[in-house]
């Protein structure tokens, strides 16, 4: 409680930081912001074509399908890779300043957050295009968005945390991304996974986050409870996870980077 | 408001730093762990700001007082005991924190005002002050890598100038810009000062900082060595400077700390029976011989035989022991002013290279002549814990070879230490006795209290050196013994 209004106390803060990270990304760039909407575009359309029309993985709407799984994806992979050294990089920082060291990786989460939020300029109107009308369970979606933002944090704490002692981290990430977006379904559907892994598959958190905003954006469906009851699990494990190894760096932090 | 309660501030260094998990790994299978060192940056530092005041921190380089800065302002975190701050902190350690190239000048002075720890609408209160006292004029909307130095410098100067908080901590930044620039910036600390704001300086610039401040703290060693009036802590700077004594005191330190449990044993080995003492000594012998001081009982010293002791140089190794703890005398017994009961366990004995000028100035104060040089000095330090903010050195000890006439040792105690301030330097169980060895002087850091020497004007001694005999003759090694007494031996 103390932490979250000593937060609160740092919140022009984290604003700032957040608009830096959110100014400076495209600076300098012709397209600048642009590059939010067209990187993903791009991406569905090479996949579009790779798994609709090369391997033709038989699912409706390809295009949909993939990108509604692919934007939280990429919310949190490029969460995760730019959180990565958010502590460790911040030396000039952590040692000229005091506050809460939290802001750090949550400014950047938020900065991706809001990268995302913005791809659903060009969500909902291709959705629509494609016959999707939102649904009054789409109201839900700010609630997914929100644990699943709690749940990246989570995992960055951690991973910027292990980052500051462990730098090979950021080489081992990038293999573990690219497992982990396999064992998601997102090129496929659940229903290619056999009966029996479907269990340990299911213990994948994306894989719910994915199903989550699939049910909430395709079907137009509320998540069952269960669901819910995953996220909530999930999201509360990735906190406690990440503020353990966090709360051990933090003392000596300052010294350490 | 700042008050710190017994702080100490430990560095780990490391010394095989493995920072992949490789290594860590395979140190893992060897069964290794992971190998640091702790270095004490600051030890039980004792302390009270009030609102107001304005606090020079000074002291030589690797003294700890950015350590400290950064401990009052929470970037570090103490490893043992507390600050307490009441108000808002702004500390400028550094310019322009988290300035980003690509942002405009106003957008990295809200940038920088929020790192400061300013919300939104007290910076756009100053933005126009910040501007006009930074000099920058329209470039304040450019981006900032097209600034230079200087102008970057100004800005984040700017910042931390214009911001209104109750207690400014400011370490070495004001070297700023040209000489106007640095005036200016001077006005605007005595205008926070006459607000009634609470300024903390760390600073070389001892002139400002005898102008500026009106208290001051001396570090040295990660200690508070003097805290008060500019004037005497200045001074006392520079005899501490002057001194060059490279005494790594927080590394021997650290290795005396080490050692505890080297000197858990002994604790044990003194109580081993007198026929178990020979083999004892031997061993002793040969850990005495990696430098170590250690506390051991008298009955034991007294045994050592004596030896010649002409040719010898070199280190020396110093034994503590302490005679009279367990029945302290009446006579001591009644406290007198100054006086600070010595807990004998804590005294370490630590080496001092090269403090010829101090020996020098000891003994000519004593003797009213020039002494023979010592080439090796001692400290004897003290680790109180009523009052940790004191500079805890007790006594001195200089020793050096005279070739026919034996060693020579000097030995002189800080009056607080003792109720007389007496120091007595003897040398017994030596072969060749010389004829002055017997010298004894009086040294007190009390200038009210003349030095002094003379045999029969000791009535009390309290510190006084046993014996001393060659540990080694290849090595060049002398252990020596100190007894440290409460009462007359």
């Amino acid at each position: 409680m103390k932490k979250i209004k000593e937060l609160f106390a740092f919140k022009d803060l984290l604003k700032n930081l957040v608009s830096r990270d959110f100014k400076t990304r495209y600076k300098r760039s012709y397209l600048g912001i642009l590059w939010s909407l067209l990187n993903p575009l791009f991406i569905v359309i090479v996949y579009t074509l790779a798994f609709d029309y090369i391997i033709k993985i038989r699912v409706k709407d390809f295009p949909m399908f993939f990108m509604c799984a692919y934007l939280p994806w990429s919310y949190l992979t490029a969460s995760l890779t730019l959180a990565l050294g958010s502590l460790s990089d911040s030396g000039y920082l952590i040692k000229a300043v005091y506050f809460p060291r939290e802001i750090l990786p949550l400014s950047i989460v938020l900065s991706c957050l809001l990268h995302f939020l913005i791809t659903f300029i060009f969500v909902f109107p291709i959705l629509i295009i494609f016959g999707y009308f939102p649904h009054w369970a789409v109201l839900s979606l700010p609630v997914i968005i929100l644990l699943q933002s709690l749940f990246i944090f989570g995992v960055c704490l951690f991973l910027s945390s292990i980052h500051v002692f462990f730098r090979d981290i950021r080489y081992i990430l990038d293999v573990i991304l690219t497992v982990w977006f396999w064992l998601t379904p997102i090129v496929y559907p659940i229903s290619l996974i056999p009966d029996q892994y479907l269990f340990f598959y299911k213990l994948n958190p994306m894989t719910v986050f994915v199903s989550a905003y699939r049910e909430v954006l395709l079907t137009g469906e509320l998540p069952v409870p269960i669901y819910w009851v995953a996220i909530l699990i999930a999201t509360s494990v990735s906190l406690l996870l990440g503020y353990f190894p966090f709360l051990k760096v933090k003392k000596r932090l300052a010294e350490e980077i | 408001m700042i008050e710190a309660l017994d702080v100490s501030k430990r560095f780990r260094v490391w010394e095989d730093r493995s920072r992949s998990i490789k290594e860590t790994a395979i140190n893992f299978l060897k069964g290794q762990k992971r190998s640091f060192r702790d270095v004490l940056a600051l030890r039980n530092i004792n302390f009270t700001i009030r609102e107001g005041e304005s606090v020079g921190f000074i002291g030589e380089n690797g003294s700890g007082k950015s350590t400290l800065l950064k401990l009052l302002c929470g970037i570090y975190v103490p490893d043992s005991g507390r600050i307490v701050t009441k108000g808002k902190i702004s500390a400028l350690l550094e310019l322009g924190v988290g300035f980003h190239p690509d942002l405009t000048g106003e957008e990295n002075i809200f940038l920088n005002g929020s790192m400061l720890g300013f919300d939104q609408k007290e910076m756009r209160k100053r933005f126009e002050e910040i501007v006009s006292f930074s000099e920058i004029g329209d470039f304040i909307y450019s981006p900032i890598r097209t600034y230079s130095s200087g102008m970057w410098m100004r800005l984040g100067f700017s910042v931390a100038m214009c911001v209104d908080p109750d207690i400014l901590l400011i370490d070495e930044v004001l070297a700023v810009g040209d000489e106007a620039f640095q005036k200016k910036c001077l006005d605007r600390l005595e205008e926070f000062k006459s607000a009634g704001k609470t300024i903390i300086i760390v600073s070389h610039a001892l002139p400002m900082v005898q102008k500026f401040c009106e208290r001051v703290i001396l570090l040295h060693e990660g200690r508070i060595v003097v805290d008060g009036e500019p004037e005497g802590a200045i001074e006392r700077y520079h005899t501490l400077l002057s001194l060059g004594t490279e005494v790594k005191l927080t590394e021997r330190i650290e290795e005396a700390e080490n050692s505890v449990e080297v000197k858990e044993e002994r604790a044990k080995e003194n109580e081993v029976k007198e026929e178990d003492l020979k083999a004892e000594e031997e061993k002793r012998e040969e850990e005495g011989v990696q430098g170590e001081e250690r506390i051991i009982t008298e009955e034991i010293a007294e045994e050592h035989p004596a030896s010649s002791l002409s040719e010898l140089a070199g280190a020396v190794t110093v034994e503590v022991f302490n005679e009279s703890l367990e029945k302290p005398q009446e006579e001591i017994c009644e406290r007198e002013e100054n006086r600070i009961e010595l807990d004998l366990e804590k005294v370490k004995i630590i080496e001092v290279e090269d403090s010829l000028l101090f020996a020098e100035k000891l003994f000519q104060d004593a003797f009213g002549d020039l002494p023979p040089t010592f080439p090796h000095n001692y400290v004897a330090i003290y680790e109180d814990s009523k009052n940790p903010s004191t500079f805890h050195v007790v006594g001195y000890i200089h020793l050096q070879s005279m070739g026919e006439m034996g060693i020579v040792a000097g030995l002189c105690v800080d009056s607080r230490w003792r109720g007389r301030g007496l120091g007595k330097m003897l040398l017994d169980s030596m072969d060749n006795q010389g004829e002055w060895i017997k010298a004894l002087f009086l040294y007190t850091s009390d200038p009210r209290i003349p030095a002094k020497c003379g045999y029969e004007s000791l009535p009390q001694t309290n510190l006084m050196v046993k014996w001393v005999r060659p540990l080694s003759l290849e090595k060049k090694e002398w252990m020596i013994s100190v007894a440290i007494s409460v009462g007359p031996f």
